[in-house]
């Protein structure tokens, strides 16, 4: 057989398979990157705190039906399955074409099955997000996430989010950093408010729901619950 | 020069074939999907540059492909990766699961060049081109990547790859 007949013969073999996603997703997905993109340009201009490493993820289908149980305050994780993340997420990072690197784990941030792994250095911070389902389900991360001068006591660097369409509702992540009399730092977006895990001067929250930055709101307090910052999209 | 009316024309008539390279090179079928899906829509946001590509199934699967990279993998369906996990084996589809689980066994790279080489038909040259690695590898890619999809799927052939 030439090459020409295992050429026929896988063709043949992936002739069943077709490409079913309406063109309309094409077109609402463009939509939706250009509404993002807007929304965020703005909240830069008017804030100037958005980190340089944005990253949009999209589209995951319906993936965000994996994130059960999400509760507000963060849980380092049981050791046990933090210690199967760590593995998977050094997998998943060095898998041929992805080359991520990662440093030293810094902390963990559980809310329900959902799982992220927070690789913070003092120029930038990485993530890996992962669902728990009877073992480590799988997850994923994307580019560093770059951190920026702190210079008050609130500061937000970035902003990862999922879009999902085809009915998922998406995971949104906002990290960034605060001085070290913050001792609570909350996360608001429309029907979701998050406590951020903390660990040093770092910070993240997420909640599974794609969020615009211009709705969401930060604030910092103090162990007294004074109110020593706040940073909001608009 | 492939010349292309419209973006529609082009989902329309070349959506399958590009899905099924970029399914070849990622392995999993809805993270194909997915990155499809966003390679469709960085081709229409530029449309009027993307148009003009020499070969535009391919970049589109490239761009496809560079999309499934920069996501580590992502959620649960990441793991039909992992030929130990096979989470796919109750999704209704008639695409041949055998092939495909060959396929994942394959290094990212010579699924790449069997999707560009036999699904996309180009040549070696072109392949090189558009993986941005020397002919000779791409050669060396499909003959490895073959012999491994003879082996494996069961096909008796005494190929010459090129």
């Amino acid at each position: 057989m030439t090459f020409d007949d295992m050429r026929t013969e896988l063709l043949d073999r992936f002739e069943a398979t077709t490409y079913d996603r309406p063109i309309e997703d094409v077109y609402t997905g463009l939509h939706r990157r250009r509404r993002r993109f807007r929304s965020l340009i703005a909240t830069a201009a008017a804030i100037v705190v958005v980190g340089t490493a944005l990253v949009i993820w999209q589209p995951l289908g319906q993936q965000s039906s994996a994130i059960a149980g999400w509760t507000p305050e963060p849980h380092p994780g049981d050791p046990a399955i933090v210690a199967q993340a760590v593995t998977e997420c050094r997998q998943l990072s060095s898998l041929p074409g992805h080359e991520a690197n990662l440093p030293d784990l810094g902390w963990t941030d559980q809310r329900g099955n959902g799982l992220i792994l927070a690789y913070p250095t003092p120029t930038e911070i990485w993530l890996c997000q992962l669902v728990i389902d009877d073992g480590i389900k799988g997850g994923g991360g994307g580019s560093p996430i770059e951190f920026g001068p702190l210079t008050g006591a609130l500061r937000v660097d970035g902003m990862v989010g999922y879009d999902m369409h085809q009915g998922g509702t998406g995971v949104t992540t906002v990290v960034g950093q605060a001085s070290p009399e913050v001792t609570r730092i909350e996360v608001t977006a429309p029907g979701w408010v998050a406590q951020a895990s903390q660990y040093d001067s770092y910070w993240l929250a997420w909640w599974p729901a794609a969020t615009d930055a211009s709705q969401i709101t930060v604030t910092a307090y103090d162990d007294t619950g004074t109110l020593l910052g706040t940073w909001t999209g608009e | 020069m492939v010349s292309v009316a419209s973006f529609d024309e082009f989902y329309r008539t070349a959506g399958n074939r590009c899905y099924r390279a970029v399914l070849a090179s990622v392995g999993d079928r809805d993270a194909a999907a997915d990155a499809m899906a966003e390679a469709m829509v960085r081709a229409l946001a530029r449309w009027d540059q993307v148009a003009v590509h020499p070969n535009l199934e391919a970049w589109v699967v490239r761009t496809a492909v560079n999309v499934y990279r920069s996501w580590w993998r992502r959620w649960k369906r990441s793991l039909t990766l992992r030929p130990d996990r096979d989470v796919i084996a109750d999704v209704a589809d008639p695409f041949d699961e055998q092939l495909l689980a060959a396929l994942r066994e394959l290094p990212l790279r010579q699924r790449e060049v069997v999707a560009f080489r036999v699904l996309l038909d180009l040549s070696t040259d072109d392949t090189a081109a558009e993986l941005g690695i020397a002919p000779g590898t791409v050669t060396a890619h499909l003959h490895r990547a073959l012999q491994h999809l003879r082996r494996t799927v069961g096909t008796v052939v005494a190929a010459k790859e090129d």
